[in-house]
């Protein structure tokens, strides 16, 4: 045993950690996704979500019900996003404050359903897609390296992959929608 | 080049492009500012714009599918300005910045002894006359050099993977195994091996295949007709231009390049392309009729008799036939596999496989060649049912050499809808789907050629009667991986099943597709 949880106190302790842990890890994902809105790379969304978590953690108390952890926690995460925009804007072009905080708001009122459908035909498209394409689509998030490493295989510069993969994603979302159109939501 | 709808186009896919760019770190300050501007001015650009992050999104999370922990993230980038100097070094790479200054000898390019490295077959020749040369046979091995073909039509593959019809008058430069030059006339190129696989290049461009099918027409004063039939290609401009540019190309899309760099897209192509890659070998194939390998059929009775099974059972794999001696067990154990990822996988573990090619009618020979069909049904899992826990995992097709125990070729279809295929380099299994069932019965299309590498190619159906009896022209396989030319032949061709844990289930094999295959000596 947790020498810590020892006591009541040391026991509420490791109560109230794993009581957040789980909300946290349940809604990691949404969060993750909400930040993605208004922080301009993935490596700066680890960051934010990194600062919230601690801040979320700390002001656990302020919850008052596990039920409205995820709005309690988008609110978090937008604090910590807008103020990290402040960072990254000193050395790259990021969005106004007044944009972000309009797709964030925004980004709040798509419903469940809709996410749903869309990441069906994700899936579909996704699988469409050839090979070749799904690995370069992908490679993005394996590293750096990974598109250099592609680019090199293919005789190519990592800047015409670059490309080309602004292009493939642009069919694939073109091919999104025309699935949704094609499956619309069922039951109204 | 100058073509307006190329870079900052107006087309249906341009908004999802540049938002798309945007994410991926690759706008310039302009675009930037630009989009900015247009996300502040209109809601539904913001809804389009948080669309394209809800895919980022879902992308991320697909590359991180079966991964522990997560994958470090890109580095930020900056917008880059494309860059001349990049293209040069590719094409060096590629060996066509040397080779691409035009050899003026008049020889044709076969390579004699001695020569530069070859890289490209003549594969078939169709009243052909060549200038200044002899006739140039089928099979003919082919280097750097300018063919001048002033009628008929020649068949070439390159080592890369490409083929090319060249339709006479035309002179043609082989430049290496993913690139030649088309100085004068009409070629249609053929290549479904992925991204760059193949460049043609002409005095005013580079065409670069994107997995595809296109043609292009020179004339005498180097404007050039690009015509895209099936795919996707790039257009880029010569390296030496002093703004280079890129346009992409979708099927149906026709685009005229004219000597002074300019472009214009025309309503349809002016020509009439040469689409029969054909070799005398494949048209011998296709006029040949169809010999059956396999000993089985697919069974009409689902709970009939069946003659040729393999499965696990309690005591572990097992294959028998029961029109031969029973127990014969031909069983080739499989070790771990191991996944992409380097941990040793559960998928593909239990179960074993059958060394099928000892089990056909006539032998195959792998380092022949050659391509047959095998089908499969995923038998005694009734349809009904297999959707549920404890039947047939999965069945594999797979191609091995029996010295080299890390060379593998695998690939199966599960009754429950998803696919797996095992590589060199590990095993990767698609997810699992959360609805729908998947085929019952599967053909895969086995090709062996020792020169481009061996491919297993497989499809699946829900009916017997949707198994059609000959290859469709047009085949929409569910799965197809491919190992590139000079690896080790397969020598063991294995079927191999997986089943959960603890459960018997079997698959029967069957032969209601033929297999043509150039038969040869192969110990019984």
């Amino acid at each position: 045993m947790n020498p810590s949880q020892d006591s009541p106190q040391g026991s509420r302790a490791a109560d109230a950690d794993g009581r957040f842990l789980r909300m946290f890890i349940q809604h990691e994902a949404t969060l993750r996704a909400y930040a993605r809105v208004m922080v301009p790379t993935w490596d700066a969304v680890d960051e934010v979500i990194q600062e919230a978590s601690v801040v979320m953690w700390r002001k656990l108390d302020q919850l008052d019900a596990p039920e409205n952890f995820l709005p309690w926690a988008k609110v978090i995460v937008r604090f910590e996003a807008l103020r990290a925009r402040r960072d990254f804007a000193r050395d790259r072009l990021v969005f106004s404050e007044e944009l972000l905080s309009m797709l964030a708001d925004e980004a709040a009122e798509t419903g469940e359903d809709r996410l749903a459908r869309e990441k069906q035909a994700l899936e579909r498209c996704f699988q469409r897609m050839q090979p070749a394409h799904r690995e370069l689509v992908l490679a993005p998030y394996a590293g750096g390296g990974r598109v250099k490493e592609l680019a090199e295989q293919s005789s190519r510069s990592v800047n015409s992959l670059y490309k080309l993969l602004g292009r493939l994603r642009a069919k694939l979302q073109s091919c999104i929608n025309e699935d949704l159109s094609r499956h619309p939501a069922s039951g109204g | 080049m100058k073509n307006e709808s190329r870079e900052d186009g107006t087309g249906p896919d341009a908004d999802w492009e540049r938002m798309h760019r945007h994410l991926l770190g690759d706008l310039t300050p302009d675009e930037f500012h630009r989009l900015e501007n247009d996300l502040l001015a209109s809601r539904q650009t913001r809804d389009r714009y948080l669309q394209v992050v809800r895919t980022d999104v879902a992308l991320r999370e697909e590359s991180l599918r079966g991964i522990d922990s997560p994958l470090p993230q890109a580095p930020p980038r900056r917008w880059r300005a494309a860059s001349a100097a990049v293209a040069v070094l590719a094409l060096a790479s590629l060996g066509i910045w040397h080779a691409s200054r035009p050899d003026r000898s008049g020889t044709l390019a076969a390579a004699p002894p001695g020569a530069a490295k070859d890289f490209a077959t003549l594969l078939d020749t169709r009243d052909c006359h060549w200038k200044g040369a002899g006739a140039m046979k089928p099979d003919q091995r082919l280097s750097s050099g300018i063919l001048e073909l002033e009628s008929g039509v020649a068949i070439i593959e390159f080592d890369g993977g490409a083929r090319l019809a060249l339709q006479g008058p035309a002179a043609f430069e082989p430049l290496g195994p993913k690139a030649a030059r088309l100085h004068r006339g009409n070629a249609t190129v053929r290549c479904d091996d992925g991204l760059y696989s193949f460049s043609l290049l002409t005095p005013t461009s580079t065409i670069m295949d994107l997995g595809t099918e296109f043609g292009v027409s020179v004339e005498a004063d180097g404007a050039s007709e690009v015509h895209v039939l099936e795919g996707e290609i790039e257009i880029a401009e010569p390296v030496g231009m002093e703004h280079p540019g890129t346009i992409f190309l979708a099927a149906g899309q026709t685009v005229l390049l004219t000597p002074d760099g300019n472009s214009r897209q025309l309503e349809a192509s002016t020509k009439t392309w040469m689409r029969d890659y054909k070799t005398p070998a494949d048209r011998e194939i296709l006029a040949t009729p169809p010999r059956v390998l396999a000993r089985d059929v697919f069974p009409a009775d689902l709970n009939g008799e069946k003659r040729f099974s393999l499965g696990t059972g309690w005591k572990g794999a097992w294959w028998q036939s029961t029109r031969g001696p029973k127990g014969d067990h031909r069983f080739v154990p499989l070790e771990p596999l191991v996944k992409r990822d380097g941990k040793t996988g559960m998928a593909l573990l239990v179960g074993g496989g059958v060394e099928l090619r000892r089990s056909l009618a006539e032998a195959i020979d792998p380092t022949q060649p050659g391509t047959f069909y095998l089908g499969f049904s995923l038998h005694r899992v009734n349809p009904a049912l297999r959707d549920k826990s404890g039947k047939l995992g999965e069945a594999t097709v797979m191609l091995r050499n029996s010295k080299d125990p890390t060379s593998r070729l695998g690939m199966g279809l599960s009754g429950r809808n998803y696919w797996v295929v095992t590589e060199p380099g590990g095993w990767e299994r698609s997810e699992l789907p959360a609805e729908g069932s998947g085929p019952y019965f599967v053909v895969a299309k086995i090709e062996f050629d020792p020169r481009r590498g061996n491919r297993v190619s497989m499809a699946g159906f829900t009916d017997i009667a949707a198994v059609p009896s000959a290859e469709p022209a047009q085949w929409d396989f569910t799965t197809r991986r491919q190992l590139a030319g000079g690896s080790v032949p397969f020598d063991v061709i294995a079927v191999q099943a997986r089943i959960s844990a603890f459960k018997f289930g079997e698959i029967a094999l069957g032969n209601s597709w033929q297999a043509v295959v150039n038969a040869s000596s192969v110990a019984p």
